[in-house]
């Protein structure tokens, strides 16, 4: 063994590399704040207390991913990594339903034979998780989106386990997002991921967060809890809230925020049986 | 604590769970059910398997959390002899001499480096370390499968009865289980950081894998509160546990039980995975059963 064994890859990997990521400009404009996104190498956070629609965002995306392009989609494969057992098969697939012209199971099997399903019910069954997927990235170059619902579903319970020192109790999420960053720097991949609302707004926090002239605007009840090595790769964050005019229980809005250029947008949507509208 | 109003979270079935009842069989029994509420809820049509689930569900969750493995060695699998083909004593030395003492460095250190630095054969490398990826796939080195070749990941191991899980549901049918008021779970307490939390989400874990794992609908019962701020209606539990549920119906009583003629029991499904909130139905508490009456036009 030599120099020549240094940074060897196979051929699976060379043509993955080479071949090239589908773009997912189309994927859902209204969802961003700027043009183009988005872009291979984007870790976009969907964040909000529960039942404001983000793991239904989430189904909208996977059906934009998972269509053919005859049908109007992306046509591209999903690796869905859910954490808290919210995945709901059925509900995907009456969105599918709806949005396919012809939807007979010919045409569903195809679409969902597009979609990776994995259970992950630890930090550390996470971590594993993602260090065996690697080689499924190699070998699907049509492999564009990861999503983790939700990377926060172990907070507590790994804060419990890690003792006294908080060091210990971020490991394994600290671990998780440096692998999960390498994953989407080396395979071009686009990563969205969900966090849920568990912390209350500190008084002093979200400042500096928001431009001042939008500050007012957003009534994001944010409080970054998870680790530094998650918060220093999220590009985009999303907040998602539901909307409180009389009358309509179907109302959400989302609030973009591109963590660099801090371009914030505000956006509305509704819930149908179809899934989401905007 | 209001009197007489009681949250009550339901997986997986619509409202009035107690009289309908969706044959299942499994999660690809599931598309294939013909639900009785009919359309448009569940599909019509069978579907073939659509995912490779990679790896196994896990097994690690244990049901007292005094007796949850201690961090860092015992929540991580220590690399043994005889984990995988190929991992003698020797091997495992040579890798502690190099800082590899769990399967996560094991699986996380570069394996051209450790195949230098250990003389570990190259081949042996990749395939031991993804056996042990999938025999420590739970993270607490019970064994969740066989060992496969490194390539598409399949899906390994058998699924096993839970030992908690089976204590808990002795004899196992088809429909739903319910569980008493849940205990008042004590918030995030001062210097322990959260040990209340950690035992309510490890619950909560619990709860979401029988039902997952065994086809069942998990009901569980819960006080409700109101809010500090805005004085809305909001569960109690605090906002860790309120992802928890995927379904949640609010009951409600009379204000005065002793009076007739005043407003009736009712039901409002306040979270759905698949429906739509706020339809409602009066409910009609009798002595002997509670009969479902027609349904309520939703208040705004």
């Amino acid at each position: 063994m030599g120099d020549a064994f240094r940074r060897a890859e196979s051929g699976t990997q060379l043509l993955a590399r080479l071949e090239g990521r589908s773009s997912l400009k189309n994927l859902e404009p209204n969802l961003f704040a700027e043009e183009g996104s988005p872009v291979h190498g984007d870790v976009i956070e969907f964040h909000g207390p529960e039942g404001t629609g983000k793991t239904e965002m989430l189904y909208h995306l996977v059906a934009r991913c998972i269509i053919p392009k005859s049908g109007g989609g992306l046509e591209v494969e999903v690796m869905f990594i859910d954490t808290d057992y919210h995945f709901d098969m059925l509900r995907l697939v009456t969105i599918l339903e709806h949005r396919l012209e012809q939807s007979t199971e010919e045409m569903m099997k195809r679409c969902l034979g597009r979609l990776f399903l994995v259970n992950c019910n630890s930090s550390t069954q996470l971590l594993l998780t993602l260090y065996s997927l690697e080689n499924m990235f190699c070998t699907h170059p049509s492999l564009c989106l990861l999503i983790l619902d939700s990377i926060s579903a172990f907070y507590w319970i790994d804060r419990s386990n890690g003792g006294e020192s908080l060091n210990s109790q971020e490991m394994n999420l600290k671990k998780c997002a440096n692998f999960l960053e390498k994953l989407v720097r080396e395979h071009h991949l686009v990563l969205f991921a969900t966090t849920q609302s568990i912390m209350q707004k500190s008084t002093n926090s979200a400042e500096g967060f928001f431009p001042l002239k939008l500050q007012s605007e957003i009534d994001a009840d944010y409080r970054p809890y998870l680790c530094k090595s998650w918060q220093q790769m999220v590009t985009h964050r999303i907040f998602f809230s539901k909307q409180f005019n009389s009358g309509n229980s179907t109302g959400f809005t989302l609030v973009s925020c591109h963590l660099k250029k801090k371009h914030v947008a505000k956006r509305s949507f509704s819930i149908a049986e179809c899934g989401v509208q905007f | 604590m209001a009197a007489g109003v009681v949250w009550v979270a339901l997986k997986g079935h619509p409202l009035g769970v107690t009289r309908h009842h969706c044959s299942v069989g499994g999660p690809m029994g599931m598309l294939r059910a013909v639900c009785p509420h009919g359309p448009p809820w569940y599909p019509r049509v069978r579907y073939g398997t659509p995912w490779v689930p990679i790896p196994s569900p896990h097994r690690s969750l244990r049901f007292h959390p005094r007796s949850a493995p201690s961090h860092s060695a015992g929540a991580m699998v220590v690399l043994r002899a005889g984990l995988c083909p190929g991992l003698t004593e020797e091997m495992i030395q040579l890798l502690r001499a190099n800082n590899i003492r769990t399967v996560v460095d094991f699986v996380s250190s570069d394996l051209e480096d450790v195949a230098q630095s250990c003389s570990l054969s190259y081949k042996l490398g990749p395939a031991a370390g993804c056996g042990a990826v999938h025999w420590g796939g739970d993270g607490a080195g019970r064994s969740t499968g066989q060992r496969k070749d490194t390539g598409v990941p399949q899906h390994c191991g058998q699924r096993v009865p839970r030992p908690q899980a089976a204590r808990l549901l002795p004899r196992l049918h088809r429909g739903v289980h319910c569980l008493p008021t849940l205990p008042d779970a004590p918030g995030p307490g001062g210097g322990q950081g959260g040990a209340g939390l950690a035992i309510m989400m490890q619950l909560a874990r619990e709860l979401k894998t029988l039902a997952k794992e065994f086809s069942v609908a998990v009901v569980v019962t819960n006080q409700v509160t109101r809010d500090s701020s805005t004085g809305a209606l909001k569960s109690a539990l605090g906002r860790s546990w309120s992802f928890v549920p995927s379904t949640r119906v609010l009951l409600q009583g009379r204000a005065v039980p002793w009076e007739d003629g005043a407003a009736p029991h009712t039901a409002c499904l306040a979270k759905s995975p698949r429906q739509p909130t706020g339809m409602q139905v009066q409910l009609d508490i009798g002595s002997d059963a509670v009969q479902e009456q027609r349904p309520v036009t939703p208040t705004p």
